[in-house]
């Protein structure tokens, strides 16, 4: 028990004798239920997928360097770019950000000791692994090639095997996704700690309220749509199909009434974090607190009623082109509310330049674009002319990478001394930072100009007058690609052989700062306890502070001795 | 708040607003524009791009101003003003994008009548639009950039069109049928400032009939008819693009539209009948029903333009137009 | 909750949360609900696209389809819902601790779902169109078997109930959330026949 004589000051690093036992490693590949080792795994899983993925798009924009198809082919093309999306959404940024993130920070932000219900998580994640698998196989057969929308008819004419495979791979990593979708739901309602209300929650947690309403109302009319697509493959049934008396269109519509909330379900849980890091990193407390709150439940609701703006070339009726065109519109309000409340929260700060507030600031200035992109989409007249051309793919660039990836490397920067105790390396996440950054707007800013100027998407082959800045964006695409050796070396060292981190590097005040890096298995020593507000800097002075950290660790001393005196 | 703050920030309030208009009008971002409707778009888009401009200036502009003015300065330890919040700039920075949004929204409102009134796509909010469309008229009349046809008469009666096309898409290929001379063809020549609409179907998947220049874009759906109507204004060739993706060789399905003066246009009509004579009630009933003699017809017809990617069409299951 | 707490209100609100956490409260009820309301979801898109197809056809069911008989499918539907109302018996009963009525609720209602399913399948064996015949006769298998897998789901549900009600004290007033699970599950079960019945039958 030297622990009693210690200078109890969080502050400073603990001594060795208070580290937790560090994870044996073996216990990532075990049927772990504890919801800090499912999220590291949901992590490095998708990370893996996000470096598989990211291989695709660097053979596509090795395919697009030239107008010829000389590189993949036409057939090969196709494929590649419809697993490279696929993987990219249902295999990185949806698992890596609910699965990972949240499991991860959820419970350890309303203090609970685990998620709801923890075998119901270890499932959900042992899901994933199949579904890539489904995935990848698929690439070897005849590869679903009708694009990661997968349109009717012509995704029943395209390889079957490769197609139901797609099919299943989607499936079943959307269960995977309802079932987290629940253990959310019901953590965030019924497992605060006792004494905190909803508005007492961390950001991050409204978010994940609001993602996981999605994922259960969205995710399963997706299935549906995927079952009778099956149907149409397999059992020449029609539902889809003109010759058969079916109609496509109804597909189109079932998909985007998932597909336009799944990208919300992309995004709701990056605003949640960047409204953790910027805080904590500019030293203020988060600007607008309930607003921010209000907006992710706003944009959740709007969000469920905007999916035909990705169809209005589709045919569909006046009405319902004007309809959707508002309803889409009316999101920028509740996103702008955020965006500027983030920007208020950095004015007057005291801003710490390191790599996850780079990555976070650079988080809202390419969203931002992205989001520039989408109000011109979401205007009728506009669209049909950028429709299914380059523009688009520009578009859903910067918002998925300048928008979630940015967010989940600002994510893994800040988190990642909580989640295995040591700190990255500054330099070299500053570099990833500049590379990235850099990388990323050579090469999706010309893809702009390409659609605007006639540059379909989709296509192997192209007009020659568009060579140039196809082939600036591959320079991109490359240097994006070398982008992510820097991360992977410093994040790989650092995990090994990084400094020690202490239980609160960033001097942060939510929960999870509280107790230590990584945390123990129950989370916290005895009970968790709200000594501040998430966000409540520079409303205590730092003797206060101290003196809520020495109480922490006295804490955390009683109950490590009645754990001792219990086993003795 | 000192006079020298009030003009400063005036300052930039005017440099932003330049620059924005400025860039609005010189994007550079957009091929010529060769309909009657192309204008309306153009001006739509370059306004929306300066208020775009403008919103990505000031949020870029706050970014870095705080990544420089507001950096942790070396050894402080200290935090930033405890500020979380204030009405006021709540108010503002929710009300100005609502407002900005209500104008896009009207605006787009009236170009999208404007640009496809004519083509009653099943139109509920028809005659409200029209009405909306009448007061847009009034509004723009004097404007230049504005000159075209009403599609739309006040009380929301379709325009007839001079002259109808029928478009075939089909796995790499465009066919377009001439109802009255019943000829059919695979380029598209139309006559300059004639009213035309165009009557589209697919024989096997979805494409999409897209004229960049014309800033019109059309799924071309198998199982239902789509249609197009517009005004070619510009002589000239324009590219015809599938903008849907409708299989492996969906990059090469192109074609060429020509606006030809009224009187080139009949000559082309001529020539085109004469040297279709032999077959040419063959493939006029081949372009009514969707049988395979159409797709054949079709082929017959590209050989002309491209054979580069014939052989693709029948080397991939692609073909089979069992699919359609 | 505020920061500035004084140390002896900390060690009470040590104390307190102590206690607070020393019975784990249990979600499973309540958790089974948002499961039923994404699976309601999946069914509701199904249904809404169904109409879709109605409603856009110019004549539905597309002429040429058989005409179903309603006698077979009615009497399936009264005996799937008077077993909704059987199996709620079940819940007072365990909570009175009596286990055996609670077998006997399940068990009847086990047989009626039994029913319900060679109803089905006699049905489908009778009718004179198959799959892939037209769109009406495609939606009408998809939903109905659909429903029918989710039927034959939940009668195995109630069968593990019913198994495990037979070890001696697994059920009490106390502890029964299977029996809850169950119940809930076979009552969406049977909402979802009924919304079902509607559309393919009566409309
Ligand atoms: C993370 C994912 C993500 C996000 C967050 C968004 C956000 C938005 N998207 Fe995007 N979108 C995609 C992913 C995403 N999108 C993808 C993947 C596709 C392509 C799918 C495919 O076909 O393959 C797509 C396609 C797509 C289309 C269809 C294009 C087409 O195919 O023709 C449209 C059309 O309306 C659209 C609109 C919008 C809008 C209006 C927003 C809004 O939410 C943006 C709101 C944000 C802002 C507006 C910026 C911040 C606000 C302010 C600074 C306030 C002031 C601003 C104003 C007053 C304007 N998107
Ligand atoms: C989160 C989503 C996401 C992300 C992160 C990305 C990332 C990238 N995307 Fe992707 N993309 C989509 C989602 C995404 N994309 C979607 C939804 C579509 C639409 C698809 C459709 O039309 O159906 C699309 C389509 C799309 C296209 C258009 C294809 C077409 O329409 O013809 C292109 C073309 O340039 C492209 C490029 C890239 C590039 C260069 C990256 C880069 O950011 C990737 C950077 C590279 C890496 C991070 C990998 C680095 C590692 C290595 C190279 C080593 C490999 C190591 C191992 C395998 C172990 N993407
Ligand atoms: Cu036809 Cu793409
Ligand atoms: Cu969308």
């Amino acid at each position: 028990m030297t622990q009693l004589q210690d200078n109890p000051n969080l502050a400073a690093a603990p001594k060795a004798s208070m580290d937790p036992p560090a994870e044996p490693w073996w216990r990532f590949f075990t049927f772990s239920t504890d919801h800090k080792v499912i999220g590291i795994q949901y992590l490095v899983t998708t990370f893996f997928f996000y470096l598989v993925g990211g291989a695709l798009a660097t053979a596509v924009r090795a395919e697009l360097a030239t107008p010829e198809a000389d590189f993949l082919g036409f057939e090969r093309y196709n494929g590649a770019f419809t697993v490279h999306a696929t993987i990219m959404i249902f295999l990185w940024i949806v698992p890596a950000l609910v699965g990972g993130f949240g499991n991860y920070l959820v419970p350890l932000m309303i203090g609970a000791r685990d998620m709801a219900f923890p075998k119901l998580n270890a499932v959900a994640f042992w899901m994933i692994p199949p579904t890539g698998i489904l995935l990848l196989v698929s690439l070897l057969t005849e590869a679903p090639a009708a694009g990661w929308t997968s349109y009717p008819p012509l995704s029943l004419i395209s390889g079957q095997l490769g197609e139901e495979l797609w099919i299943l791979s989607i499936l079943l990593g959307g269960t995977s996704s309802i079932l987290a979708g629940v253990n959310f739901f019901v953590t965030i309602l019924k497992m605060r700690m006792p004494g905190m209300k909803l508005g007492d929650m961390p950001l991050f947690c409204w978010a994940m309220l609001a993602t996981s309403v999605l994922t259960l109302i969205a995710t399963p009319v997706l299935a549906g749509a995927l079952i009778l697509l099956s149907f149409d493959l397999l059992a020449g049934t029609a539902f889809f199909n003109p010759s058969g008396g079916g109609d496509p269109v109804v597909y189109q519509h079932m998909f985007w009434f998932y597909s336009h909330p799944a990208v919300y379900i992309m995004i709701l849980p990056v605003f949640g974090m960047i409204s953790e890091i910027l805080p904590v990193h500019a030293r203020k407390p988060i600007f607008a607190y309930k607003a921010i709150a209000y907006s992710s439940l706003a944009i959740c609701f709007l969000g469920l009623i905007v999916w035909a703006h990705h169809m209005f070339t589709s045919g569909t009726p006046d009405w319902m082109r004007v309809f959707f065109m508002i309803a889409t519109m009316a999101i920028a309000v509740p996103t702008g509310i955020k965006v500027f409340s983030w920007l208020a929260t950095l004015w007057g700060g005291k801003i710490r330049l390191n790599s996850a507030m780079l990555f976070g600031m650079g988080f809202v200035s390419m969203f931002v674009i992205g989001g520039l992109s989408g109000i011109i989409l979401s205007s009728v007249p506009l669209d049909v002319h950028v429709h299914d051309t380059y523009f688009v793919v520009a578009h859903l660039h910067y918002v998925l990478f300048g928008g979630s990836v940015f967010g989940i490397y600002a994510g893994l920067y800040h988190w990642f001394p909580k989640m295995t105790g040591r700190m990255m390396n500054e330099f070299w996440g500053r570099v990833h930072f500049v590379l990235t950054f850099v990388g990323f707007n050579i090469c999706f800013l010309p893809m702009h100009k390409l659609g605007l100027m006639g540059m379909p998407r989709r296509v192997a082959q192209y007009d020659p007058q568009f060579a140039d800045l196809n082939w600036i964006s591959s320079v991109g695409a490359f240097i994006l690609a070398i982008s992510t050796l820097p991360f992977l070396v410093n994040a790989i060292y650092s995990w090994v052989a990084g400094p020690k981190a202490g239980d609160n590097p960033w001097q942060a005040l939510s929960l999870e700062w509280t107790t230590t890096s990584p945390p123990p298995h129950q989370n916290f020593y005895g009970d968790p306890i709200l000594l501040t507000g998430p966000y409540d800097y520079g409303l205590h002075s730092k003797e206060t502070l101290d003196y809520f950290a020495a109480q922490l660790q006295t804490l955390r001393e009683l109950s490590l001795m009645e754990a001792e005196s219990s086993h003795s | 708040m000192n006079a020298l703050n009030n003009i400063i920030l005036v300052a930039i309030g005017v440099l932003l607003t330049i620059t924005s208009l400025w860039y609005g009008q010189n994007h550079h971002l957009l091929p010529e524009s060769a309909a009657d409707s192309a204008p309306l778009f153009d001006s739509l888009f370059n306004s929306t791009i300066t208020i775009a401009t403008g919103i990505f200036l000031v949020v870029e502009g706050v970014l870095l101003y705080s990544a420089v003015r507001f950096r942790r300065r070396r050894g402080d330890q200290g935090d930033g003003d405890p500020n979380h919040g204030n009405v006021l700039l709540e108010i503002v920075w929710t009300a100005v994008p609502a407002v900005i949004i209500l104008w896009l929204g009207v605006a787009s409102l009236d170009v999208y009548q404007a640009i496809n009134g004519g083509v009653n796509v099943g139109g509920h909010a028809h005659s409200a639009m029209a009405m909306s469309m009448e007061s847009s008229y009034e509004a723009k009349a004097e404007d230049p950039s504005y000159e075209y046809t009403p599609v739309v008469v006040a009380n929301g009666v379709v325009g007839q069109p001079d002259l109808v096309v029928q478009v075939q898409g089909m796995q790499y290929a465009w066919v377009f049928t001439y109802p009255e001379s019943g000829l059919v063809a695979s380029e598209l020549h139309l006559p300059l400032n004639k009213r035309v609409r165009l009557d589209m179907t697919a024989l096997d998947v979805n494409h999409a009939f897209w004229v960049p220049q014309f800033r019109l874009k059309q799924d071309v759906i198998p199982g239902r008819e789509t249609h197009l109507e517009f005004v070619p204004s510009e002589l000239g060739e324009y590219p015809i693009v599938c903008a849907e993706l409708c299989g492996p060789y969906h990059g090469v399905m192109g074609g060429q539209l020509f606006v030809d003066t009224p009187e080139a246009f009949e000559s082309w009509q001529e020539e085109q009948i004469l040297a279709a004579r032999p077959d040419s009630d063959a493939l006029a009933l081949a372009a009514e029903t969707h049988s395979s003699s159409a797709f054949a017809a079709a082929h017959r017809q590209r050989l002309g333009i491209s054979p580069s990617d014939l052989t693709s069409i029948h080397s991939h299951p692609g073909s089979r137009h069992s699919a359609g | 909750m505020q920061g500035s707490l004084a140390p002896d209100t900390l060690m009470v609100g040590h104390t307190q949360a102590h206690a607070a956490h020393a019975e784990h409260p249990d979600h499973r009820v309540f958790g089974v609900l948002v499961f039923l309301v994404a699976e309601a979801c999946l069914f509701l898109g199904l249904f809404i696209a169904y109409l879709t197809y109605s409603l856009t056809a110019p004549v539905w069911p597309p002429e040429g389809t058989p005409e179903r008989e309603l006698l077979l499918p009615g009497i399936n539907t009264l005996i799937l819902i008077s077993s909704s109302f059987v199996i709620h018996r079940a819940e007072p009963a365990i909570k009175a601790n009596d286990v055996k009525g609670l077998r006997l609720w399940f068990a009847l209602t086990a047989l009626m779902g039994a029913i319900f399913l060679a109803g089905q399948i006699y049905e489908y064996s009778n009718l004179e169109f198959g799959l892939t015949t037209n769109l009406f006769a495609s939606t009408f298998y998809v939903l109905t078997g659909f429903h029918g897998l989710h039927v034959a789901a939940g009668l195995l549900f109630i069968l593990a109930v019913l198994w495990r009600s037979l070890k001696p004290g697994h059920y009490s007033a106390q502890h029964h959330f299977g029996v809850e699970a169950a119940e809930l599950y076979w009552h969406f079960v049977d909402v979802v026949w009924i919304v079902l019945f509607i559309l393919l039958y009566l409309l």
